[in-house]
């Protein structure tokens, strides 16, 4: 059976018969069961936690769970949402490292390892989309790490580690992020055009290969020689790839995916301003998200936005930028003096984020894939780097999934995963009344303890990895409590967010 | 030996250290790398500690990728094409190419040919011939001229088959076979090969245990590190005649290369890269509290960029000046907007920088430029936490360890305190903090507390009329030194041999591009001795960079 992909309603249109007409053209294969994928949607500097979650702790929930709330926007998607309460970084500042709130959030955040307490501060392990990209995408390939604007190229802008200490920066250029995917378009029309363009590429791959193959002929290092086989394997498995029908380039216009709009996302892949990257480059990059699932060539997504930077755009004009605001002082001190309209500002920040995430989900719920959207098949999760940014704790987290992950996943439902009362964090309890007042540091969470590790298993099982005896993965990480020495004391996924 | 501290303190780039917890220990010789350096299985020699010199060649690998900085360039003196290209490459790795390099590396490709293709003026440049009959004479010109170009030397007989191949199926892998046509597939094909973007290292000549390198190896070695580029014709032609094979006919190639305009920015990226300065550090992010100072416009920020990479320029290359020049010099370079800052009166400056003699006693090299001083500081005031911590892990090399936890969190006190200094000191004074803050980050930061938090003169506190303190006892290396001042400290620092080895430690790491072996550390000591001696110029140190054993061997990697 052919995997059929074909869109129905992005924007209210009907728009299956552009990918039906490429039913019956060059596809290279088959594959049963639609892939399954992690989304990772990753912010910055926390939000104001109590208008964030959902009014439901622990139950179901519907669209007036999430009224009034940051995230009213999902709610056409409901039934689709999983919130998985009390859950905690491990390790993190104060919980087993203190080098520095934001470097731990970010270096430990997807690896669950200490970071080096040296030099760079670098993580100490590989990530999550790393591990998750190794296990379950086709040719064992990296994970699409995307970012816009300028991406910070040391701890507290580095999310994804290949390795330990082996930090994987973000692609930031949208056409970058679209020709890694018109190679796997399939040739309809112009016959003899594309023709030539695939004997071309064919015959560079032959000539490359060949200038591989005269250095293994030397005596080098193992690492060389790795260097050398890594890349005659990578050029093998460009031609061994599955790619879905629907992969075309009229997909990639009904997305709006065209010459046009790369141009303008991508302004020639430099000197893009902020505004730019933010809202046009943004706005590309969650369609790609979408065009990279129809051409599967991705299964680990990852998409973070910067942290340090001043919001100027749709209608957002801040003073002093994200990270200054979520300090409440507009600067990278913390504690000192409220700035005027502070928690507004934030609101607005968390709102505009709030708004790309429903894109995206929107987005891939209107993508049909078999029997469900891409987004059944997926879990689109977005992980916070902070809770409050002004107490820069990482207990508690407001975390939310979107899609069932093939059924894996429950939907519908809040998840109070360590018992008791969690509650929504106490973000406004300083500069409230748009004061001028001084800022306390009170403004995080108590209680919310479970490893995020126990997360990170339950979506791993959920994507179809297995640990290396062919089992479900038991363990993810270096670290899942304070205790560094410790290791992983707490394995296992946590069965209470399955279906 | 390098000293340590148990649980020592250190400053984080956005947080402002205030308190520490633990007790500086005694220093220890320990020196315990984390994760293994690898390579010392066959000697008893202890490779622990990479900073200790041990004589021989550094085991590297023979494949280094070019960097996004070195293909813009190599690009742009390959064809002439000057418009940074790299933005279509994947982000700088040393691992392996995977999908995302790879696709990169052919979208490049693919662009930069059709590019040539469709710039007559560009083809005429790289077809060295006019086609006659098939062409295929003209194609074998162009295949040997372009290749020994792009691979950075001749190709091998087997190399020029293939391209002649690809120039014979011309008819089927191009739109309508033309000659021009075959030329670009022949370039996009050079471009995406593995000898072209990788800088490798082949020769197999054994000296002992050691290989040595062709001349056409030390030509690249010398056009990357001096330029951040592929050689130049001279180059070439030095390496055809093999007369890179001495250490004193590199160092003729070097002096010739340093007085070329590339060197300039080669430089530039060292004292960027020295100073922390570009996208994403706290050069790019000043923002201060219009309350406190007013005269700060957000104009300013990258024009105190621009000033300390003038004044660099001016004393390295101008000035032809040593690292002690670098650290005391006091030249300015000012336009209207930055006047203000430096005393000087607005009215009689345009808009570009122009060099000014500042007030030598107020004023000493690199460190009390506008740049260094505004960025090193906080929204409301000065931070000699900030600078202190700087001069001291960045300019003297200091080993201080990991931060305490609660760093962020302790206020500053400010009740019946006068001065910043004084605040400083009581929100350090707990016992845990005491030990580094007192002894290194806030004396050295105290000399500079002469600069408010724009980088101005200032002989009180603007809040209270105090007097500004900016006598300390600081420590350089094992050494502590009276100053009163920052003339007093930068007079000192550049005379300090902690601070010349750490200057010539991070050129050799810059020009080297990797993490540095033992062995790469007897080079730094060797430019350390020579910075110590004085009159010893910024340019000689670069240009004696070339004259380690790694410049003219190379020795293989051991490890997994």
């Amino acid at each position: 059976m052919n995997r059929r992909l074909f869109l129905r309603g992005i924007g209210g249109a009907a728009l299956a018969a552009p990918f039906l007409s490429s039913l019956g053209g060059s596809v290279r294969a088959q594959e049963a069961a639609a892939p399954r994928r992690l989304v990772i949607f990753y912010t910055h500097n926390g939000c104001l936690t109590n208008r964030w979650f959902p009014a439901v702790e622990d139950g179901p929930i519907d669209a007036s769970a999430l009224a009034g709330k940051t995230l009213e926007g999902l709610a056409p998607h409901a039934s689709k949402l999983l919130f998985p309460r009390g859950l905690a970084l491990y390790p993190a500042y104060f919980r087993g490292q203190t080098i520095d709130p934001h470097d731990q959030a970010m270096g430990s955040k997807l690896t669950c390892a200490p970071l080096d307490t040296e030099g760079s501060h670098w993580a100490l392990s590989h990530s999550l989309d790393h591990e998750v990209a190794r296990r379950v995408n086709q040719g064992a390939k990296n994970p699409l790490v995307l970012s816009v604007g300028t991406a910070f190229n040391n701890v507290k802008g580095i999310l994804s580690y290949s390795a330990a200490q082996e930090p994987y920066a973000p692609e930031t250029n949208p056409r970058n992020v679209y020709n890694g995917l018109t190679g796997l378009f399939s040739s309809e029309g112009e016959e003899g055009e594309a023709d030539h363009r695939i004997k071309r590429g064919q015959s560079i791959i032959d000539l490359v290969s060949e200038d591989l193959a005269a250095f293994k002929r030397l005596d080098m290092s193992r690492a060389d020689q790795r260097r050398i086989d890594d890349w005659l394997q990578l050029l093998r498995e460009t031609e061994q790839q599955v790619i879905p029908v629907a992969c075309n380039e009229d997909s990639a216009t009904t997305l709006g995916i065209t010459e046009a709009d790369l141009a303008a996302a991508s302004g020639g892949g430099f000197g893009v301003n902020l505004a730019t990257a933010f809202t046009l480059g943004g706005d590309m990059m969650i369609k790609l998200i979408a065009l990279t699932m129809m051409c599967d060539n991705n299964r680990s997504i990852v998409l973070q936005w910067p942290g340090y930077v001043k919001f100027a755009w749709d209608g957002i004009e801040h003073d002093y930028d994200h990270h200054g605001l979520s300090h409440r002082n507009g600067s990278a001190d913390v504690g000192g003096t409220c700035v005027s309209g502070v928690l507004d500002a934030i609101a607005e920040i968390d709102g505009w984020y709030a708004e790309r995430y429903v894109q995206l989900v929107t987005l891939l719920d209107s993508i049909s894939e078999g029997d469900g959207t891409l987004l059944d098949h997926s879990a689109v999760m977005w992980l916070p780097e902070l809770a409050d940014g002004n107490a820069h704790n990482t207990n508690n987290l407001p975390i939310v999934i979107a899609g069932s992950c093939g059924g894996y996943l429950k939907t519908g439902a809040s998840v109070n995963l360590a018992g008791g009362t969690l509650g929504t964090g106490n973000s406004e309890a300083s500069c409230a009344d748009g004061g001028m007042g001084s800022n306390s540091l009170n403004t995080g969470s108590s209680g919310g303890m479970v490893p995020l590790n126990k997360l990170y298993v339950t979506l791993m099982n959920a994507v179809g990895c297995q640990a290396d005896d062919g089992g479900p993965v038991t363990s993810f990480g270096v670290v899942d409590s304070a205790e560094l020495e410790a290791g992983i004391t707490d394995p296992g996924e946590l069965s209470a967010l399955r279906a | 030996m390098v000293l340590r501290w148990k649980a020592a303190c250190v400053c984080l780039v956005s947080w402002p250290l205030v308190a520490c917890t633990a007790e500086p220990g005694e220093p220890e010789g320990d020196g315990q790398v984390d994760g293994g350096s690898g390579g010392s299985s066959a000697d008893t020699l202890d490779r622990s500690d990479p900073t200790v010199c041990i004589p021989g060649v550094p085991r590297t690998s023979q494949l280094p990728r070019l960097t996004r900085v070195q293909y813009d360039n190599t690009i742009r003196d390959l064809l002439g094409i000057d418009n940074r290209p790299s933005t279509m490459l994947a982000p700088d790795t040393t691992g392996s190419v995977d999908q995302r390099a790879w696709d990169g590396y052919r979208l490049a490709a693919a662009s930069l040919s059709a590019e040539v293709l469709g710039d007559a003026a560009l083809r005429s440049r790289l077809i060295p011939c006019s086609p006659e009959g098939e062409g295929e004479a003209c194609a074998l010109q162009l295949i040997e001229e372009l290749g020994r170009r792009a691979f950075r030397r001749p190709l091998t007989e087997e190399e020029v088959g293939r391209f002649q191949s690809l120039f014979a199926r011309r008819g089927e892998l191009t739109a309508s076979g033309t000659f021009e046509e075959a030329a670009a597939l022949i370039i996009e094909a050079f471009l995406s090969s593995p000898s072209f973007l990788m800088r490798s290292e082949i020769s197999e000549r054994a000296d002992g245990e050691v290989f040595l390198l062709s001349s056409y190896e030390v030509a690249s070695r010398l056009s990357y590190m001096l330029w951040g580029s592929m050689p130049d014709e001279l180059l070439f032609e030095a390496a055809q005649a093999d007369e890179l094979a001495t250490s004193e006919q590199i160092l003729v190639q070097a002096r010739r290369m340093l007085a070329d305009p590339k060197a300039r920015e080669t430089v530039r990226r060292f004292h960027e890269h020295y100073l922390h300065m570009g996208p994403g550090t706290r050069w790019a992010s000043i923002s201060r509290d219009p309350a406190v100072f007013p005269d700060f416009d957000e104009a300013m920020v990258p024009l105190l960029s621009q000033e300390t990479e003038r004044f660099v320029e001016h004393v390295v290359f101008e000035e032809a000046g040593t690292f002690q020049d670098l650290l005391t010099a006091p030249v300015g370079f000012v336009n209207a907007t930055l006047a203000p800052l430096y005393d000087l009166d607005p009215a009689s400056y345009g808009e570009e920088l122009v060099p000014v003699d500042l007030d030598p006693a107020t004023r000493s090299g690199l460190f009390t430029r506008l740049g260094f001083l505004a960025s090193h500081s906080l929204y409301d005031r000065s931070s000699p936490i900030l600078r202190g911590a700087f001069i001291q892990k960045d300019v003297l090399c200091t080993p201080i360890g990991a931060p305490p936890p609660d760093a962020e969190s302790a206020p500053l006190p400010t009740d019946g305190l006068t001065t910043n200094r004084a605040r400083v000191d009581a929100q350090t004074e707990p016992a845990g903090c005491k030990g580094c803050h007192h002894s290194f980050i806030n004396p050295t930061g105290f000399a500079l507390e002469t600069y408010d938090a724009i980088g101005a003169y200032q002989d009180t506190e603007s809040f209270s009329g105090a007097p500004i303190d900016a006598a300390a006892k600081v420590f350089m290396g094992s050494e502590e030194v009276d100053v009163d001042g920052p003339v007093e400290l930068f007079r000192a620092i550049a005379d300090a041999p902690a601070a010349q080895a750490c200057y010539a430690r991070k050129w050799v790491q810059f020009a080297y591009e990797r993490e540095l072996t033992n062995e790469d550390s007897c080079a730094v000591e060797a430019l350390a001795a020579r910075l110590t001696e004085g009159g010893y110029t910024v340019l000689d140190l670069i240009a004696d960079l070339t004259q380690s054993d790694y410049f003219r061997y190379r020795a293989v990697e051991v490890g997994p």
